[in-house]
């Protein structure tokens, strides 16, 4: 029998092998996809990875492509470390960059210092309210929050779509689905002359933070006793809505995070199409990362390295679009199947354990039927 | 642990894959280097593929000289800033940026290089280093309203529109004085589906569109095979709006504006090579070639081409202004005076409907 630390050592070398294994999977079968179109594979990687991290400029934009998927990851890392799955990081992306957008177009402040952490405050402030509704809808009357924070989404869509339509139209080129841009005292500071802003600071804080309090502090150790086992966690008196509620709360306002960064350092204004999915990406960085927060961070860097080093496969390889689809989609499939796979041989010795378990459990429960 | 150790490796799994292949490509630079940016698909037979097929010409036509690098469904966001900048990095000294909204991302790029050059589609930037150039199909939308005004029986005719801007509304308006010009019953039904590419909300705007009982079908979206399909199959006359897409639409199809961008593309890159482009208005109608009649359908009998090509004669040599004074727009006030003619200032400004379209400005 394997002590539990060294069983715990095995796990973790399977899923890194596994991971390592369905990477180059997915890369191999890509590379029979480019074979078949007449491209050289090695060739085509080649380009991807220095349009990802070969050289200053191409690291500068991995970086910019990868801090909203980081926010947004770390969103739903914080949700599910207490059981809550906030399949709506999307939305509350989008509400982030209402209240951002709402202070930077209506406030008449003219100094950063003033105007910033206004938008910040309101950007954390609306996204926070719109992963509040399904929180308290969960918490009180037991709705799915997997379904609710999906639909929402929809919602804060369509509220965007109503806004640079509507309200808040640019009065200089009506018709144009977006707003006025900001004034120059509303755009989050860039970092080294690139790109990069002060956004990817927060997501590399807010990681940290979590990491830190999550394994020392009571009320962390609290969430860790929800997120395992709420049922437990009742037992034991703990407040399991309120903790649930607030995971929530807290997850909608980080998300929102990346809504108000994107505005105001990338876009200098809310328009329709502001996220390509990244609420979605980052959702799917954050179970890659099996929900640990530093984890999430490096996924996202390298999802955001496939993202812009993908501009590669059309500039230089001459390939149609589709390709960095199917590259992106075959990579996320390998590694996601590749998971249920290490889980099985991860687990082959637990089970047996296990069933020794449930042996012991069964007979007063068949006692019981009996009498 | 366990997550921390997959991730590293994983990391190190990309970094070693880099170092081992990390021979960059170094070509011999050409002349000139252009990059494209289009908004969709180039398999969408619409404006996409046109711009494709222009880059095809430009490649062939001035071969050895030009290189191109060409990016497909790049969103009208910051992403567009992105690729420009990495086209730029890799050596390009023009870029095409042929959609309404790169405009904000071109302004933002260009500040940042000015000695690339950049054309941006359908809006004006006082910069040195940007220029204009405006795809202008309506005079093609007025021929295929002539057409539609004289197939008609229901003297309904339906439009799906994309975003209400002005080029947008310029097309919308053309056609319909194409319709009336032959059939002032006619009434123009419009609706706007607010995106370049949708083919769900497309195809459900044609058919809300059937529903009110038209019988012609014309549209301004970048792709073209939705409606054109969906137009074929419910046995409604259509036509078409970049790209001839006759062979979806045997039966029903009757004409369209049909843009040709080669010369265009080459004519620019031209300009460019001798240091002689200046940053002023390109206008690509039918005066300048660009612009072309799709061939007619099936359908269409005899006298009506005769008399829809004897216009195309006429619109070319200058005979015929298609938006000539007065007109008025479709709450009765007047746009254009008696003897008034439109120029592209005016025509990138136009916010209303001209009289006998059945609809509404998207309002606030």
């Amino acid at each position: 029998m394997l002590s539990g630390h060294w069983q715990k050592l095995r796990r973790a070398g399977l899923y890194a092998l596994g991971s390592l294994f369905a990477v180059i999977l997915a890369f191999a079968i890509t590379a029979v996809f480019l074979l078949l179109v007449g491209r050289d594979p090695v060739a085509v990687y080649t380009g991807i990875y220095q349009g990802a991290f070969g050289d200053s400029f191409s690291l500068s934009e991995t970086l910019v492509a990868a801090t909203p998927i980081m926010l947004c990851g770390l969103g739903v890392a914080i949700a599910q470390w207490l059981g809550m799955m906030n399949v709506g990081v999307e939305g509350q992306l989008y509400l982030g960059a209402i209240g951002a957008t709402y202070v930077a177009l209506h406030c008449p402040f003219s100094q950063s210092w003033q105007m910033l952490p206004l938008m910040l405050v309101a950007a954390a402030v609306c996204g926070a309210f719109w992963s509040f509704i399904p929180g308290l809808l969960k918490v009180t009357i037991g709705v799915s929050e997997v379904i609710s924070t999906l639909l929402m989404n929809y919602v804060a869509l369509l509220l965007v779509e109503f806004l640079i339509h509507g309200p808040w139209e640019d009065p200089n080129n009506v018709s144009w689905p977006q707003t006025a841009a900001f004034p120059a005292c509303a755009e989050l500071p860039h970092l080294f002359g690139t790109r990069v802003h002060l956004g990817i600071v927060f997501a590399i804080i807010i990681a940290l933070l979590f990491a830190f309090l999550l394994p020392t502090t009571k009320i962390g150790f609290i969430s860790r006793v929800i997120g395992s086992n709420p049922d437990a966690a009742e037992y034991a008196h703990y407040k399991v809505k309120r903790y649930q509620l607030w995971a929530m709360i807290i997850s909608g306002a980080v998300a929102a995070l990346a809504g108000f960064s994107q505005v105001s350092a990338i876009e200098g204004r809310l328009r329709s199409g502001l996220s390509p999915g990244y609420g979605y990406t980052g959702f799917l960085a954050c179970w890659l990362a099996r929900h640990n927060p530093i984890a999430v961070i490096i996924v996202s860097l390298l999802i955001g390295g496939l993202l812009s080093g993908a501009d590669s496969l059309q500039l230089s390889a001459k390939l149609p679009f589709a390709t960095v689809n199917i590259l992106q989609g075959m990579i996320f499939f390998c590694l996601l199947a590749s998971e249920q796979f290490i889980n099985r041989l991860a687990n082959s010795h637990i089970v047996v354990k296990d069933l020794k378990i449930e042996n012991k459990k069964d007979p007063p429960s068949t006692v019981r039927g009996e009498a | 642990m366990k997550n921390k150790l997959m991730i590293v490796l994983l990391g190190v799994f990309f970094l070693g894959f880099g170092l081992l292949s990390s021979q960059a490509a170094t070509n011999s630079l050409p002349a000139l280097k252009v990059g494209f940016l289009c908004v969709g698909p180039v398999s969408d037979m619409g404006w996409n593929y046109t711009e494709q097929q222009g880059k095809v010409y430009l490649e062939k036509t001035l071969a050895g000289k030009v290189e191109t690098v060409f990016a497909e469904s790049v969103h009208e966001s910051a992403e567009a800033e992105r690729v420009m900048e990495k086209m730029i990095a890799q050596g390009c000294k023009l870029i095409f940026a042929a959609s309404y909204g790169y405009l904000e991302p071109v302004l933002r790029v260009s500040a940042r290089h000015p000695d690339v050059t950049f054309m941006q589609l359908s809006r004006f930037a006082d910069k040195n280093n940007i220029g204009t150039y405006f795809g202008l199909t309506g005079e093609g939308f007025y021929l295929a309203g002539v057409t539609a005004g004289r197939m008609t029986k229901t003297n309904k005719l339906g439009f799906v529109g994309s975003h209400p801007v002005p080029s947008t509304l310029w097309a919308i308006n053309a056609y319909t004085l194409g319709v009336h010009s032959v059939n002032p019953k006619a009434k123009v039904k419009v609706v706007w589906t607010e995106t370049w590419i949708d083919p769900v909300l497309e195809v459900e705007a044609a058919k809300g569109l059937i529903d009110t009982g038209i019988d012609t079908l014309a549209f301004d979206q970048s792709d073209s095979l939705p409606i054109v399909k969906a137009a074929e199959s419910k046995g409604i006359k259509v036509s078409g709006c970049y790209a001839d897409v006759h062979q979806f639409a045997p039966k029903q199809w009757l004409t369209g504006p049909n843009l040709n961008w080669g010369p265009f593309y080459v004519k620019t890159c031209q300009a460019v090579m001798d240091h002689n482009w200046k940053n002023g208005v390109c206008i690509c109608d039918m005066g300048s070639g660009v612009l072309e009649l799709a061939p007619f359908g099936a359908s269409v009998p005899e006298p009506v081409r005769k008399e829809v090509l004897a216009l195309k004669e006429k619109i070319k040599s200058g005979k015929l202004v298609i938006f000539a004074g007065p007109i008025k727009d479709s709450q009765g006030a007047e746009r254009l005076s008696a003897g008034q003619k439109p120029d592209i200032q005016w025509i990138s400004k136009m916010n209303f409907f001209v009289q006998g379209i059945d609809g509404n400005l998207p309002k606030n």
